[in-house]
């Protein structure tokens, strides 16, 4: 059977760059890096991606929260990677694809999931005399999500739409073509009252958001092609920056680099040094850092 | 987002040839995008359809809908095709919809609240908006958390997304429908959407506002790890099984995940819960027993008649006067018992004399008219706790003061609940009563 591809679907190949460095401080108290991260194409044709972002909560309770992004991590790629399977096998299914029906779906499947997960790692790793000190292993099961408490960031790219997902901190931009950064998700949707939303919370659910940015739909202007780049990163990034429009400013000057000439190998040197550069002097945080852009950016900069 | 149109674009009329232009991109959807537009002076709406969707047989469905006619003002229904000069394209105006409007999505997941009474409103305003709609020998086919959008506060609803209303069971339709709402018959392939299915789509959106979650979501659906095509066509299609069947508990609620679901199927009237009973166990095998709109109307008008606040800490509540036991405040930290305000029954039906509280025709003889309400209960200005009940019709009522003696309401006045014994309306009578443990007792 021959396959048709959409002029998106024969343009829009992704690739990604991803680092992650344990902060200063967390070096200091003995502490693991607490971020975790997870790449996957949806197939070898690098066609469809999926970057995952996870920020395990990194105060003395969270006892676990490492592994709890990790598994946030690693439940969401596999997720998103069958429940999107659909919409990258056939495309013109994606027309149909309704953000509001997602958005009923992806947060309930997911935090079931990783729940189910931390239940089962409860099972199997009893909690050590150092961590019932914080007083888990004595109450009900639910409360004891606390200790596995992440945030979660993620951006599914496909031949036709680009699903985005946030619960909780942490930063996630596009940057177009023509250089305009966006935030697809509202910063403010991602805390309430100052307090960073989690996996852990009762209100997971409810509060995780997700947005879409669709484009190839029949039409091939500027504006309706995919971003030039998106990032993720955890808030030991944005943190180390004096405000807003500094870190503004950076990931619009990653995205000058990266479309420069020898852009992308410049960027993945680069990139690992940018970050250390953050977790030791500049937040002190655990930072993590991933980058998806289309291969046609770096193809376009080498002609 | 992609941008079909740019703002300051003009579009046309097709039918008049009169400008409309285009003010800015307000969303998209799988068909076309929505822009605010301005025509004679007016913003309203406009759907612009994608090149791949724009098809002659959509052109003159949605001319068809256009000359039909909205069946009430809840539908944001289609009022002109619109065309763009040097184009093939086309779409079509609406009315704009306000932004005090919300999806059903943020209310179920709890980020948007809605009183009961704004939820009671709803259902009223859906059932008989639907009943409408399919006497005109139409059908909706896709109703979903997408198209149907509610005033938390008020409960008033828009119903969107009209482009796919057709006649009842067309086969040139262009939508079956989102799966999650579908009727099983339809989810495995075999029936077309029409009014019947339009029944059952409903009872699960009606389920979904009261619940706040989906009526086979129990234990089966909650083994569930991603609800992909096969596993949709499992629950939703081939072995559905309502949450609450009395004779199949296999897919009873899921201890962990709907313990909200059983507090708020224990808190629902037991008139409203024979209906869900109804739409889920008959209903999901035989279309022709599904729950009728008028029904639905019926049911959800007595439910906000019925709304109390509770005197001690002010929670609003459904006074369930078919329970046997004397009813209690639902909110967890009080619990206390609901002092019933004073009610007025009229034939069999009791409305609380609650603030704001209104009647309408069909508290008198049954026939449905929402647009003008007849008597509204009010504040006394110079006392809020004293309330009256105002005459909003075109009638004048003899009143039955505590006393015996008669007293003429002229329309615009008002009448005291505290000396009121009995109102003639002239098409019906009422009787004020208080609840006292077994019944409704007439006040004396």
């Amino acid at each position: 059977m021959v396959k048709i591809l959409s002029a998106a679907q024969k343009s829009t190949k992704w690739l990604e760059l991803c680092e992650s460095k344990i902060g200063k401080s967390h070096i200091m108290r003995g502490k693991p890096n607490q971020d975790a991260n997870k790449c996957r194409h949806l197939d070898r044709g690098r066609a469809g991606l999926i970057v995952v972002v996870s920020d395990g909560h990194g105060g003395d309770r969270y006892v676990r929260s490492k592994h709890g992004a990790s598994m946030a991590a690693s439940i969401t790629c596999r997720y998103l990677k069958e429940r999107l399977a659909p919409y990258w096998d056939m495309p013109s299914a994606a027309v149909r694809v309704s953000l509001t029906e997602l958005q009923e779906e992806v947060p309930r499947y997911l935090l079931r999931q990783w729940r189910s997960t931390v239940r089962e790692h409860m099972a199997t790793e009893p909690w050590t005399d150092q961590e019932k000190q914080f007083g888990w292993g004595n109450g009900p099961v639910e409360d004891a999500y606390t200790a596995y408490g992440a945030t979660l960031l993620f951006a599914a790219a496909l031949p036709e739409f680009i699903l985005y997902g946030q619960l909780g901190d942490g930063d996630m931009l596009t940057v177009a073509r023509n250089g305009a950064i966006a935030r697809p998700i509202a910063r403010s949707e991602s805390s309430f009252a100052n307090e960073t939303l989690s996996l852990c919370s009762r209100s997971a659910e409810a509060n995780m958001t997700l947005a879409m940015q669709r484009y190839g739909a029949g039409s091939l202007k500027p504006e309706d092609l995919p971003p030039d780049m998106v990032f993720l990163a955890t808030d030991g990034y944005s943190n180390s920056f004096q405000n807003e429009e500094g870190f503004i400013e950076n990931v619009a000057g990653i995205h000058d680099y990266l479309r420069s000439s020898n852009g992308y190998s410049s960027v993945k040197r680069s990139l690992p040094h940018w970050v250390e550069n953050c977790a030791q002097s500049g937040s002190g945080d655990d930072v993590t850092v991933a980058l998806l852009f289309p291969e046609s950016l770096i193809s376009r900069t080498s002609s | 987002m992609s941008n079909m149109l740019k703002a300051g674009e003009r579009l046309r009329d097709a039918s008049t040839g009169k400008p409309v232009s285009v003010l800015e991109l307000l969303g998209d959807g799988g068909q076309g995008e929505v822009y605010r537009v301005s025509f004679a002076g007016t913003e309203y709406a406009a759907k612009w359809y994608f090149p791949s969707t724009a098809t002659p047989l959509l052109r003159s469905r949605i001319e068809r809908l256009v000359e039909k006619g909205a069946p009430n003002d809840k539908f944001l229904w289609p009022l002109s095709v619109l065309v763009k000069d040097g184009s093939n394209g086309f779409g079509y105006l609406m009315p704009l919809r306000e932004s005090r409007y919300s999806g059903l999505s943020p209310v179920v997941r709890g980020k948007a609240r809605a009183t009961l009474t704004a939820v009671a409103t709803a259902g009223i305003q859906l059932s008989d908006s639907f009943l409408q709609l399919h006497h005109k020998g139409l059908c909706y086919c896709d109703i979903s958390f997408g198209n149907i959008f509610l005033d938390p506060r008020r409960g008033d609803i828009a119903i969107c997304d009209n482009d796919n209303v057709t006649v009842n069971r067309d086969k040139n339709m262009a939508v079956l429908g989102t799966m999650r709402f579908m009727a099983p018959e339809v989810v495995r392939g075999e029936s077309l959407p029409g009014t019947q299915t339009d029944l059952y789509s409903l009872a699960v959106f009606f389920f979904y506002m009261l619940m706040r979650e989906h009526p086979l979501h129990g234990k089966k659906e909650s083994s569930v790890h991603c609800m992909d095509d096969p596993a949709a066509l499992e629950i939703y299609g081939k072995n559905p099984v309502f949450m609450f069947d009395p004779k199949d508990r296999s897919n009873e609620p899921h201890p962990e995940y709907h313990a909200h679901v059983e507090l708020l199927w224990r808190l629902c009237p037991s008139y409203l819960r024979r209906l869900f009973l109804q739409s889920f166990t008959d209903g999901i095998r035989d279309p022709d027993r599904r729950v009728r709109e008028s029904e639905w109307r019926s049911a959800f008008c007595r439910w906000r008649d019925t709304m109390v606040d509770c005197a001690a800490c002010g929670t609003e509540n459904s006074f369930d006067d078919s329970a046997k036991s004397a009813a209690f405040c639902w909110a967890p930290e009080c619990g206390k018992a609901l002092t019933a305000p004073v009610a007025l029954k009229i034939g069999s039906i009791t409305v609380t004399c609650r603030a704001d509280r209104k009647l309408y025709r069909h508290h008198l003889d049954g026939s449905y008219d929402f647009s003008m309400p007849i008597a509204e209960v009010t504040p006394n200005p110079k006392d809020p706790n004293v309330k009256g009940l105002k005459n909003l019709s075109t009638a004048k009522w003899v009143v039955t003061l505590k006393d015996g003696r008669l007293r003429d309401i002229e329309p615009g006045r008002t009448i005291s609940l505290e000396h009121a014994r009995s109102i003639s309306f002239g098409a019906a009578e009422g009787r004020f009563v208080h609840y006292a443990g077994s019944g409704w007792q007439e006040s004396v």
